[in-house]
């Protein structure tokens, strides 16, 4: 399979009223062989620039700025490998800022992976 | 942005960039009795290259051999170097180190310890005595943050997150505060500072392979260069040897501990341990960018691995010996091992060079003021510490807290005798027009296109090796994307909630500048000294080049010119430099 489906939690606050589910198709270069946040870059620059989520050590799966939901499990996007069906969502439990990108304070506490 | 309500807040000593070194000058503003006010594009402990900090840091307490000191580091950190560092800034931060670094410990940071109580340190490529102090796990980098963050908010400071500064404003020629973009709903905020402290880290996202945060885009230099601060040293970056290359399910992941602790062995594709061939005089335990540059030589010469590296290997040691030392020295590094079901006592990794580190930066005195007044840059922001190349084990984040220490409490002293000053509307105003044309520009190319384009042509035209031929060329193509892409650069969606479109691009062009810097500075050095290799003046010439290059933009223009480096106290030699001349 070459092309990956790979569905992803939308919503804007400035301009949604709800959340909703957007679809996209990723050709091989964008997602084999590599991880998840790397085909989220993909779809980010290639086919939907107002795409947001968070991102710093992109690789090293230790500083849990892209945590989020991989296929219902909490997961960092750096440390999954991307598949051809994958469901993104913000992390659960978190206050939704944008797309995929939450707040991590929760009762004055910090929390992370 | 919102037109209406743009808020101004005030400080004493504003700091943007919240990791070590900015998290380090807050603290000790904060107990100079300033009124601190930090900001960071994203969020703390959760951005920069810190929490990435594997090896460690470095401090010269000679706990482990007592003939080290400050003097020895010193004369290492020049050696490595090549001579070209700041002597003055530099003395000045080995003698801190032996009190800031251990200062983390009291902060929360946990380390490795002997049973007497004393700091453990191992010796890494580039330090005579083992100096290196590690946090406990063998992760330094969380055990950084942990202390940083918790002192952090012992003091009460609450760093302003998710805020990304795209402007230093001025007045008469002194920083007068900055403007950002809040990311969370698009606003612009102009802040008034007494102070502005610098510590936006490096600028490896210049180049395609990196190891560099997303963050490192070089905001803070760039800020600098727009109101005609001096950098320096542009042309020197780091290129790293240990970064994986594949497996892809391990790519990325930081595995260099195998080498430094493990001693783990590099091999081409025939099996041979190349790394001697290059590097005789260290016996293959040389500095990052020999070490890079020979693995990057066998690929061209098709002796690589599949991925373009090298094969790493630990199975020279006994199975069970590394196993045993791994659940010790890097539990992290097992775990992950045995969650993809790779062995590392049976199979080689492939390893090869990324871009790790930035050694030019803002030309700082050993006050880490810079050329302008009321601004001072910490960290990997500055220059003059490393010369052409830093060693290997964990002097940035020496840098990053004996900087901290002295950007912070002098910064803060400086600021309570100072008044804010006058900004004029037009700044304000001009900024604002900028950001939102830009904003509203949605056709053209965009930041993340933008950035790609950059990053390819530095690595190809600016890498491991370069030559009069690559230089002009990729300065040659660093123009034509000036001409004609920066005019059409532009943003996605318009969307003022966590615009990362109109974050890209304001980083692209950061990006585009320092690439320009990079390349012509390269182009001036006729020489290769450490990570500066040109293939067409392969060896070190001191008597031409044991100079900085230094940069700074007057009328719209750069200007470049060369000065010998500050020395008070060893002199650089007069003989030819080797490239493994590491003492």
């Amino acid at each position: 399979m070459d092309e990956a489906k790979v569905t992803v939690y939308r919503f804007d606050p400035t301009t949604d009223k709800e959340a909703r589910y957007q679809t996209y198709t990723v050709p091989a270069g964008g997602w084999k062989d590599l991880k998840v946040l790397d085909t989220l870059r993909y779809i980010r620059q290639h086919l939907d620039g107002s795409l947001a989520f968070r991102e710093s050590c992109r690789q090293y799966q230790i500083c849990s700025a892209c945590m989020m939901m991989v296929n219902k499990k909490l997961s960092l996007a750096c440390e999954v490998m991307a598949t051809p069906e994958m469901l993104i969502e913000p992390a659960a439990n978190y206050t939704l800022l944008k797309d995929l990108i939450v707040s991590f304070h929760r009762s004055g506490k910090e929390e992370g992976i | 942005m919102n037109r209406t309500n743009d808020p101004e807040l005030s400080c004493d000593v504003l700091i943007i960039g919240t990791e070590a070194a900015g998290a380090k000058a807050a603290i000790e503003a904060n107990l100079a009795g300033a009124k601190v006010l930090v900001v960071t594009k994203g969020l703390m402990g959760r951005s920069g290259a810190t929490v990435m900090a594997g090896a460690g840091v470095q401090a010269p307490l000679g706990h482990m051999d007592s003939r080290d000191n400050p003097d020895v580091f010193h004369l290492d950190m020049l050696k490595g170097g090549a001579f070209l560092n700041n002597q003055k800034l530099l003395d000045r931060l080995v003698n801190l180190a032996n009190s800031e670094v251990p200062k983390l410990e009291k902060w929360g940071s946990v380390f490795e310890k002997t049973e007497d109580g004393k700091f453990f340190q191992s010796q890494l490529p580039g330090s005579s005595y083992p100096r290196t102090l590690r946090g406990v796990g063998g992760e330094g980098g969380v055990q950084w943050r942990k202390g940083l963050k918790a002192e952090i908010k012992r003091q009460g400071i609450v760093p302003m997150e998710d805020f990304f500064v795209t402007k230093l404003l001025t007045s008469n020629g002194e920083v007068a505060g900055a403007m950002g973009i809040s990311l969370p709903e698009g606003r612009l905020v102009t802040i008034r500072s007494k102070i502005t402290i610098l510590a936006t880290g490096g600028c490896g996202q210049l180049f395609l392979k990196t190891d560099t945060p997303a963050t490192a885009t070089g905001d803070g230099m760039a800020l600098a260069l727009d109101l005609g601060a001096e950098l320096m040293d542009m042309e020197f970056h780091q290129f790293f040897p240990y970064h994986c290359y594949g497996p892809p399910v391990l790519a990325g992941f930081p595995v260099a501990t195998l080498r430094y602790s493990l001693r783990a062995k590099l091999y081409n594709s025939r099996g041979e341990e190349f790394l001697e061939r290059y590097m005789p005089l260290s016996k293959a335990w040389g500095l990052r960018d020999p070490t890079s540059r020979a693995i990057f030589i066998e690929n061209k010469q098709r002796r690589g691995s599949p991925h373009g590296g090298a094969y790493m290997s630990v199975m020279h040691l006994p199975a069970n010996l590394i196993r045993e030392s791994m659940k010790f020295v890097m539990p992290r590094l097992m775990a992950k091992t045995e969650k993809v079901g790779f062995d590392l006592t049976q199979e080689a990794l492939e390893v090869g060079p990324a871009v790790h580190y930035t050694m030019g930066g803002i030309r700082v005195n050993e006050h880490c003021e810079s050329t302008v007044p009321r601004l001072i840059a910490v960290g990997e922001n500055a220059s003059g510490m490393d010369g052409a190349e830093r060693i290997d084990g964990g002097p940035a984040i020496t840098w990053c807290l004996t900087m901290g220490y002295i950007g912070g409490a002098e910064g803060a002293a400086k600021a309570m005798k100072l008044d804010w000053l006058p900004v004029d509307e037009g700044q304000v105003v001009a900024e604002r027009d900028r950001l939102e044309k830009l904003l509203h520009r949605n056709q053209g190319i965009t930041g993340f296109d933008l950035k790609e384009k950059i990053k390819n042509i530095m690595w190809e035209q600016c890498g491991l090796l370069r030559d009069k031929a690559s230089l002009e060329e990729g300065l040659r193509l660093i123009r034509e994307v000036k001409k004609n892409d920066l005019p059409r650069l532009s943003v996605p969606s318009s969307s003022k909630c966590y615009n990362q479109g109109l974050v890209s691009a304001i980083e692209a062009e950061n990006m585009l500048k320092l690439a320009e810097l990079a390349l012509t500075s390269a182009g001036m050095r006729e020489e290769s000294r450490r990570s500066h290799y040109r293939t067409d003046f392969p060896v070190a010439d001191n008597a031409n080049w044991l100079k900085n290059i230094i940069v700074k933009q007057e009328d719209g223009r750069y200007t470049y010119t060369t000065a010998p480096p500050i020395v008070i106290k060893f002199e650089p030699p007069h003989e030819e430099i080797s490239e493994e001349n590491y003492g």
